[in-house]
């Protein structure tokens, strides 16, 4: 217990510690914190509560807990593996194996895909506007906040990927940590798909222990509460990240309270749960709901992210869709077509993962000369019409910031 | 293990054609300045490499004052010296040093003429004293040596804005260039392209009137170079010496340079016991006959007339002063001809009488377009008419006040029209590689010229005949004119 206690308390000060200096009005302290602290954190706690319940047995071994602990791949961005998932993959010796180190490089040039040609590109939209949130309203923070949902996902997946890429290069599996979470019908669903392995660590080591659901809908609510306050308070230092935390709890508890009353309005609009029609209006909803709730995420303060939806919903400007306008904010309508395109490939390919179909499996099946096509083809566009290099601030990957 | 061994084989293969298309990627990225731009650089630097060894025996070095104020083909047609010049855009010191040491690799020089403006400061925000971007012209297209090594290393030391990997890896630099990319990018054909050994022609008079050349006063100020330009301008100075060459500093013509910059220099050359030849002091400057007004092509750069002034002053200077002996070179007697055809562009943009202009347009480098706006005919002389028919016009223009016309001639290909309503016409010159728009409209109907080439308008859109001539060999618009033979005195307008 007294290890668990030290390893949060550390990670505490070192994320939080300025922030309650602030609330104390002190002046800060310049420290480094390390990378990808809030990630192995959360590894080490698991696997320190998982020996304090006899789940798994302690590494002896200091060489193969550090190996564990910091395997390289996925130090900065996760996922957070737990010791009975990566421990045994990465002691264990791997021959040379050829499909996965194919794979592998499939999923790196996949990573370098989202990352410059969703991501980076996003961007910069993204920060023109939420830089200067006082000159932009209405129809831009709706579309700043669009392009923030698709960049904050395409930015952690492809941070995800190439992490997994790398270490299937090595024969050793990642778990996943999405799956493709703007196609939920709920946020409930879309925290069962997104950043899966942050989820079940919260559903393990805080909601279940707290007693879940199992005692009654006021113990469930404030248990989700709890959860959801802990999650937002681990994404950063800030009343922004909690109030962010709260608000997907609020969701949760709001479409469990309403849930009757959607059903009926379902069956009233004759709309039954196979119906598609019904799926694209609760994925169009859930998304949303998930994106107003992004928009709060990335706002420079929670003041200024309230001040932007209402922004949002008070002005109308929907000439700036057919004007050039959206092409002040960073982007020629070139960059916008290679987003667009871009982010249409994104969900063909969510789409077809959605059905159980995998796109890397369907090129694999192919003949040398179109997949060596394929990846050639993808590795120049990247490199042609990718965003990055001179005269552009390379984008951290975000989620490394936490 | 066999099976490894076969696959360790497919990734090879794999990375040796992925290496090969990026390779093919880059040369389309990187930025191409031929002469459709203002400075040709990537012709300068490329068709370097194409000179025979051992053949050069003058080398110019500096901005673009040195690139449009020496011309290579001037000096070998009146002195028999074969040289070339290594000037370009905002040429600093570092990168003039690094060119000549790159320069020795192929050739024996036995002098080198640099052009010192850039010892002053030019661009104080920038660390090597002139954009970022120039200084890539410039390095982009020297061949990968250690040379280039110890020059890329060098600027991005020097430099820390600019990223040592992007020479490289140039994607890194040119990440956004598909936005713009044009015809020069998918051109590789440089070998066909003209060039003048370096030389960069300006055709345009600046008409700035009323500057006068400084009267030599050394008891006047100085002024500090740059200190890391004459650290540069040392080790030329030094590797000159060790390899025997002659050097020689010049200041070419422009308004931007004063007694205290000439004052500074003067006195580094007398130190240094180096010839210093500065246009803008009074007596060279009555010496060569150089006139601001007429020889500049704007406050910085001369022209050609006012080039070749100081090229052959500097010519004179060479055969007497440093004994350069007349020599023959087939690669000097090959480019007089195109140099002919040169000075003949820079010389149509000046003339006025419509005449003399129609019988300089028969040529079968130039496309021309021609689009009537308002009234051409009422005084449209005969002999005028008869020009036109040499260039294979067939249309009868006398008589037919306020028509509409609008004629092309390209590659031997005619298109006339005439009439009295609006006349549109579009097509493609250049093995339709180059589209253009044309309309004429006389006042019989709206009074409207317009010339439309690669969706850029070029007509002057005045009264009388609007002519606009596209040279097919640079692939640019070397001149749009108006005469307006409505009037009697058939004006040419610019």
């Amino acid at each position: 217990m007294l290890t668990i206690g030290i390893a949060i308390f550390v990670w505490f000060i070192l994320k939080n510690g300025n922030f309650l200096l602030g609330i104390l009005h002190r002046q800060p302290f310049e420290w480094i914190v390390p990378l990808g602290i809030s990630f192995y954190t959360l590894q080490i706690l698991s696997y320190l509560i998982d020996i304090y319940k006899g789940k798994i047995k302690a590494q002896k071994n200091f060489a193969k807990y550090i190996l564990f602990i910091l395997f390289f791949p996925q130090i900065i961005q996760g996922p957070i593996p737990r010791y009975e998932q990566l421990a045994e993959q990465i002691y264990e010796g791997h021959l040379f194996d050829e499909s996965k180190f194919v794979k592998g490089f499939q999923l790196i040039v996949w990573g370098f895909f989202l990352k410059f040609m969703i991501a980076d590109k996003s961007a910069i939209v993204v920060n023109t506007v939420f830089d200067s949130p006082e000159k932009y309203a209405g129809c831009y923070v709706l579309v700043a906040g669009i392009l923030y949902s698709i960049e904050l996902y395409a930015d952690f997946l492809s941070c995800v990927t190439i992490s997994q890429g790398v270490a299937k290069l090595f024969g050793i599996d990642l778990v996943n940590n999405f799956m493709q979470p703007y196609f939920s019908t709920s946020t409930k669903e879309f925290w069962r798909r997104w950043h899966i392995s942050f989820s079940e660590w919260l559903r393990d080591y805080v909601y279940i222990p707290l007693g879940g659901s199992r005692k009654g809908k006021i113990s469930q609510y404030s248990n989700l509460i709890i959860t959801f306050a802990v999650s937002g308070v681990w994404h950063g230092s800030g009343y922004k990240y909690l109030f962010w935390g709260l608000l997907h709890a609020a969701y949760q508890i709001v479409g469990n309270v309403t849930f009757g009353v959607k059903e009926k309005i379902y069956d009233f609009l004759k709309l039954s749960k196979q119906s598609g029609a019904r799926k694209m209006l609760q994925r169009m909803g859930c998304f949303f709901w998930v994106m107003l709730a992004w928009i709060i995420f990335r706002a420079n303060s929670l003041k200024t992210g309230f001040q932007m939806i209402k922004n949002m919903f008070m002005i109308h400007n929907p000439w700036i869709f057919f004007n050039d306008k959206l092409f002040s904010l960073g982007l020629e309508w070139k960059e916008w077509g290679v987003l667009l395109i871009s982010i249409i490939i994104l969900i063909y390919v969510s789409s077809r993962r959605e059905r159980g179909l995998h796109l890397s499996e369907i090129i694999l099946s192919r003949s040398i000369y179109v997949r060596w096509l394929i990846y050639i083809s993808i590795i120049l566009s990247i490199m042609v019409f990718g965003t990055y290099g001179y005269g552009f601030n390379v984008q951290d990957f975000i989620y490394g910031g936490f | 293990m066999r099976k490894h061994i076969k696959f360790m084989c497919k990734c090879m293969i794999f990375l040796i054609i992925l290496f090969i298309c990026v390779e093919n990627v880059y040369r389309v990225i990187v930025p191409k300045f031929f002469f459709s731009d203002i400075w040709p650089t990537t012709l300068t630097y490329s068709k370097f490499y194409e000179e025979e060894e051992d053949t050069i025996d003058v080398i110019f070095l500096g901005s673009s004052h040195a690139a449009s104020s020496f011309i290579p083909q001037e000096l070998y047609n009146n002195y028999g010296i074969t040289s070339y010049n290594l000037g370009c855009e905002q040429q600093n010191l570092v990168t003039s040093y690094f060119w000549l040491k790159e320069a020795l690799r192929y050739q024996k020089p036995k002098a080198v003429v640099l052009d010192c403006y850039f010892l002053f400061l030019y661009s104080g925000y920038e660390p090597l004293n002139s954009a970022e971007s120039c200084t890539r012209k410039a390095l982009d297209y020297m061949k990968w040596s250690l040379v280039k090594r110890e020059a890329v290393k060098t600027i991005c030391e020097l430099d820390q804005y600019q990223s040592l990997v992007s020479y490289y890896l140039p994607n890194i630099r040119y990440h956004a260039r598909w936005m713009n990319l044009s015809e020069n990018d998918f051109f590789s054909e440089i070998d066909e392209c003209v060039e003048y050994k370096g030389y960069t022609p300006l055709s345009e008079y600046a008409g700035l009137e009323g500057y006068e050349p400084f009267e030599a006063d050394m008891s006047a100020s100085d002024i500090d170079m740059v200190p890391l330009m004459e650290t540069y301008l040392n080790k030329i100075v030094e590797l000159c010496k060790n390899e025997g060459i002659s050097f020689i500093l010049t200041k070419t013509p422009t308004l931007n340079v004063n007694l205290e910059k000439y004052n500074t220099i003067k006195k580094y050359a007398e130190e240094h016991n180096i010839d210093y030849f500065d246009f803008n002091e009074k007596n060279l400057y009555e010496k060569v006959d150089f006139c601001f007004a007429t020889d500049l092509r704007d406050a910085d750069h001369l022209n050609l007339w006012g080039a070749k002034k100081i090229t052959n002053y500097i010519g004179r200077v060479l055969s007497e002063q440093y004994d350069f002996q007349r020599c023959e070179s087939f690669q000097w007697e090959a480019l007089k001809d195109d140099y002919e055809k040169m000075q003949k562009d820079c010389e149509l943009v000046h003339i006025v009488d419509i005449d003399k202009y129609m019988a300089a347009l028969q040529d079968m480098r130039y496309s021309i377009f021609i689009s009537v706006n308002e009234e051409c005919t009422q005084n449209l002389r005969d002999h005028t008419i008869q020009q036109l028919r040499k260039l294979g016009l067939q249309a009868s223009l006398q008589q037919e006040y306020g028509c509409s016309y609008c004629a092309v001639i390209s590659d031997g290909t005619i298109i006339e029209q005439k009439g009295y309503n609006s006349l549109n016409y579009g097509g493609a010159i250049r093995d339709n590689l180059v589209t253009y728009d044309i309309k004429s409209a006389g006042n019989q109907s709206r009074s409207l010229s317009s010339i439309l080439i690669e969706g850029t308008e070029y007509s002057k859109n005045e009264r009388g005949m609007n002519i606009v001539v596209y040279n097919n060999d640079t692939r640019k618009v070397i001149d749009s004119v108006c005469f307006d033979t409505h009037e009697r005195e058939n004006f040419a307008s610019r």
